[in-house]
């Protein structure tokens, strides 16, 4: 869940250095859902006229819409093969995807997955002389790339991107990442307080520290509760790495993604040049201990920040879970509620009142659940306005069912969204690998659109109706309560309140 | 120029790069079959190469140029409207007023009713987007290809036919303002992201910051909004940009049907004439803020303009120091010495004077104090010691790498255009730049750094946590 990264949409400020943001250590986008959006508002452009002269001309012929083709083969020792052939550009994205994640960090160490990933690229072993930090870095970037790493609760990654007569090589790099690391103890420790530093950013800033407890607050203790936190980061060792590792090395468990200007045959031939000589072992795939919604026992959580320029607000209610029949309307759903620009939380929060510069929503979905959550960044003072109308379009829209025109729009927004992700190289890989994440065929991609056209405004009030109900939602607020704390506990009796100095999103309480 | 304040990763400079244009010279890379690493390794960057971008430009009569180039993801075309108006022609005592006015275009016009261009791309599937910098707006669509039409005819009537009242005027107004805070307040490093403009120059107007501030927002009227509108928005001041999957000649023809009406105004585009005068001395400036979580330093030389001859080196400059995990700053400053959680080297390659930009974010509880010796220290190594050609081909690389990237969607290749016009006031340096790049030596790197950066009047910009 990601209720930090609030879409500005729009409006983009130019102006030098974006550098001063947080450096993650762990950079690479977790494939997998982008919220969608819908609007309702009338538009009350003249309703008569002349296309062309005061009216948009008449659109022409839409062409269909096809997504390329996902191609996939076996090594004989198991290994996974991808292949989406795009050949207009000589460009290529290379992705190794493991199936053991951050589902797996024990409690109290969130972060195991995110180091093990991390640390694998901090030195390994290249044609039998090792290769330290420095010179790995130094030769994926000499390559034109960028070696990415990521963890996500269900895998573990390594990839970059090339032109095309890097792509022996930038497979050869990456299978040495995940197959051949050193995992030194020196490293450990230069992540582990390489990582808290980065945190100290993300804990300074209200949207950021409100998405972190956001997904505390609704998931629980469990994995997909837990984030990554200094106290978390100080306690993983490197016998919990190393475990990981081990865990994560099978040929069964990888699968090799190639996206851009290569075919399957080329695909396959690589992967097996690379990972063929992997010998093949039998596992019983590893189960996750299973982590469902345990949302917070208080209707709202107010942290503390002194001196915030703003607050981080987030408002929640129930999604489903990703295999859950219902999952294409709660989709839909998250879109109609705060999707887009013209989607109901922005109309009413940014269009109407002019009270932030964005407001979403985004739907996340886990095995065990799913969540839906409206995010926006407003003045202290503002704070409770923003959270009571972000609320209140949530039950409206258990009441108001989207008109045809909104529900229309909402829709067409979604399929943009998939449609635009398959524009790139990175975009595509991001496609494949969220169906290995969710156990899910192939085949999916290409049913999703389908799918999406087949819900219906009605079962989408319904789901909402059904889902949203004033008790089953939760709403946090970061920011500084000296200002905002006051109408924010009129607002909903029984709020709880955190300083962000005594957070501690591990403890049971929250707090330490 | 500039990126976006938000993005979260020192990759960004990669991006930057990219839309500075980055293009080549030879053929096509195609299919080289497997290699192996230490072959790949040892082969330099001028295997690589990208085919020129093939675009087609017209002037109209009444002086708006149009570029269009096929190509890009099928099925989707993006349509885009560049004025050479930014935040360096807000009005004295309205800082922040270009930003604020590129808001106010996504509201009604004779014949469109309030974000009707929601309607118009979002809504079926597309996407639309703006952004302010110091030397340009841009208004940047995509929509499905037979769509195309729809969006020549609503660009032409904002350019022609803007309508604001007082309502959508504040609160509009009220949005950017929350822009503002967002950006500046409630990020940890907002507040010294925000001192860069002011502290890099002196005289022009780029020492305004392009966000403004609060209270010039709200000294800004409607009047204002329909002068700037009148002085800019015109044709002779714009470039149409169109690149994806459409037909040239009924593009050609849309253009002309709606665009080729518009009239160009007889009074002329007014511009400041302020010119940025050479730095005499240094000087160090102390700022605080409310939530820092590690200090920072910033350091502020003045630089080439977007255009000089010195711009490719000093890129390659940037990216030596600056662009990746192998970057000079990184590894010395973050990796080896653990001093700094990140540090970077920065140009602002603007259209009218330059500045450079060191910066380094603190590690764990290092003094802001400590991390200018270093900083300097790798840029003097840099500046006065060897330079291996291995290094230099890997940045190199990167460079073209992050062009071929942002060549795979319509958006991305008519952003390369735009940024050619606006830094280069040329177009067909799209097709120049990578070249101009690969060409840089190593001498050059160090004739530049030279110039610009050692002995060079430098402001120091301090960054720590104000007092409880």
């Amino acid at each position: 869940m990601t209720p930090a990264s609030v879409s500005l949409h729009r409006a983009a400020l130019l102006t030098g250095g974006l550098w001063l943001a947080l450096h993650a250590p762990l950079a690479l986008a977790q494939g997998g859902a982008t919220p969608p959006p819908p609007l309702p508002r009338a538009v009350t452009a003249p309703a008569s006229g002349v296309p062309g002269i005061d009216l948009p001309p008449e659109p022409g012929v839409p062409a269909p819409f096809t997504l390329p083709a996902f191609e996939e083969d076996r090594l004989p020792n198991g290994v996974r093969v991808i292949v989406v052939p795009r050949r207009d550009l000589p460009l290529v994205t290379v992705r190794v995807h493991q199936r053991v994640g951050s589902a797996f960090d024990p409690a109290g160490k969130a972060g195991v997955a995110e180091l093990t990933a991390a640390l694998r690229a901090k030195g390994v072993r290249r044609g039998g002389r090792e290769v330290d930090a420095t010179t790995l870095a130094r030769e994926a970037e000499a390559l034109g790339g960028l070696l990415e790493t990521a963890a996500s609760r269900g895998g573990l990654q390594a990839g970059l991107t090339v032109a095309t007569p890097r792509l022996a090589a930038a497979t050869a790099l990456v299978a040495d990442v995940v197959r051949r690391p050193v995992l030194a103890g020196a490293e450990l420790e230069r992540l582990r307080a390489q990582t808290a530093d980065g945190l100290k950013l993300a804990f300074s800033d209200p949207m950021a520290l409100a998405g972190l407890v956001a997904r505390r607050a609704w998931w629980g203790t469990g994995p997909n509760g837990a984030s990554t936190t200094p106290a978390s980061v100080a306690r993983v060792s490197l016998a919990d790495v190393r475990a990981l590792h081990q865990r994560a090395a099978h040929p069964m468990l990888t699968t090799v993604v190639f996206t851009g200007d290569l075919d399957l045959a080329q695909g396959r031939a690589l992967a097996q040049r690379h990972f063929g000589d992997w010998p093949a072992t039998r596992i019983a795939l590893p189960e996750a201990p299973p982590s469902p919604p345990q949302p917070l026992d208080v209707p709202m959580l107010l942290v503390n920040l002194p001196g915030a320029g703003q607050a981080g607000v987030v408002v929640m209610g129930p999604g489903v879970p990703q295999a859950d029949p219902q999952r294409r309307t709660a989709q839909v759903a998250a879109g109609v509620l705060g999707g887009g620009y013209s989607a109901r939380v922005n109309v009413e929060v940014r269009i109407k009142r002019g009270l932030s510069y964005g407001a979403s929503a985004a739907l996340s979905m886990a095995a065990e659940g799913g969540v839906v959550a409206a995010s926006a960044q407003t003045q202290n003072a503002t704070a409770a306005e923003v959270a009571a109308l972000m609320r209140g379009e949530m039950l409206r829209l258990g009441r108001d069912a989207p008109g045809p025109e909104e529900f229309d729009a909402r829709l067409a927004t979604l399929v943009g969204n998939v449609t635009r992700q398959a524009e790139t190289t990175a975009g595509l890989a991001a496609m494949a690998i969220d169906t290995v994440e969710r156990t899910r065929p192939l085949a999916d991609l290409a049913r999703a659109v389908p799918e999406l056209r087949t819900v219906t405004a009605a079962q989408v009030r319904d789901f909402a109706a059904a889902a949203w109900k004033p008790e089953a939602l939760r709403i946090v607020v970061v920011g500084d309560m000296k200002v905002a704390g006051e109408a924010l506990r009129a607002m909903v009796p029984g709020a709880r309140l955190i300083d962000a100095a005594a957070l501690d999103l591990a403890a049971p309480t929250m707090t330490r | 120029m500039t990126s976006f304040p938000d993005d979260a990763s020192r990759r960004a400079w990669l991006a930057r790069a990219a839309r500075l244009g980055l293009a080549g010279a030879a053929g096509l890379g195609a299919w080289a079959g497997p290699l192996n690493a230490q072959a790949a390794a040892a082969s330099a960057a001028s295997a690589l190469a990208l085919k020129p971008l093939n675009f087609h430009q017209r002037l109209l009569p009444n002086g708006l140029q149009l570029l269009h180039l096929g190509g890009g993801g099928g099925g989707s075309v993006s349509v885009q409207v560049w004025y050479r108006v930014g935040g360096q022609d807000d009005p004295e005592g309205r800082s922040g007023f270009a930003h604020l006015f590129e808001h106010l275009m996504f509201k009604r016009t004779r014949h469109l009713a309030d974000e009707q261009f929601d309607r118009l791309t979002e809504d079926v599937g597309g996407s639309n987007n703006a952004f302010t910098s110091e030397d340009a707006t841009g208004y940047q669509n995509v929509v499905p290809a037979h769509h195309l039409e729809r969006l020549l005819w609503a660009e032409a009537e904002r350019m022609s036919g803007l309508q604001v009242d007082e309502a959508n005027f504040r609160s509009e107004r009220a949005v950017v303002q929350e822009e503002y805070r967002q950006r500046v307040l409630a990020n940890p490093y907002g507040l010294l992201f925000n001192a860069i403009s002011p502290n890099a120059f002196e005289r022009h107007p780029y020492r305004r910051p392009v966000i403004g501030s609060i209270e010039d927002l709200d000294a800004a009227t409607v009047d204002d909004v329909r002068r700037f509108h009148a002085d800019y928005y015109r044709p002779d001041n714009a470039v149409l940009i169109v690149t994806g999957d459409y037909d040239p000649a009924r593009l050609d023809a849309w253009v002309d049907r709606y665009f080729g009406v518009l009239r160009r105004p007889a009074t002329p585009i007014p511009r400041h004439g302020l010119s940025e005068p050479v730095r005499r001395a240094s000087r160090e400036v102390k700022l605080t803020g409310p939530q820092v979580p590690l200090p920072a330093v910033l350091l502020l030389w003045q630089g080439p303009r977007a255009d000089a001859a010195e711009t490719p080196a000093v890129q390659v400059a940037q990216a030596l120091l600056s662009a990746g995990e192998s970057s000079r700053l990184n590894e010395a400053l973050v990796y080896r010495q653990r001093i700094a959680q990140s540090a970077g080297f920065e140009s602002l390659l603007l259209a009218e004077a330059g500045a450079l930009v060191g910066y380094a974010i603190a590690a764990g509880e290092t003094p802001p104090q400590r991390l200018v010796a270093p900083l300097l220290a790798e840029i003097e190594r840099l500046a006065r010691g060897p330079i291996a050609p291995a290094e230099l081909d890997k940045v190199k690389a990167q460079l073209l790498t992050a062009a071929l990237v942002n060549r795979q969607t319509p958006l991305g290749l008519g952003t390369a255009l735009g940024w050619a016009v606006i830094q280069k006031r040329d177009p067909m340096a799209v097709n120049r730049e990578l070249g101009e790049l690969q060409a840089v030596t190593a001498a050059d790197v160090q004739r530049v750094l030279r110039r610009f950066v050692l002995q060079q009047p430098r402001v120091t910009v301090h960054y720590t946590q104000a007092a409880a």
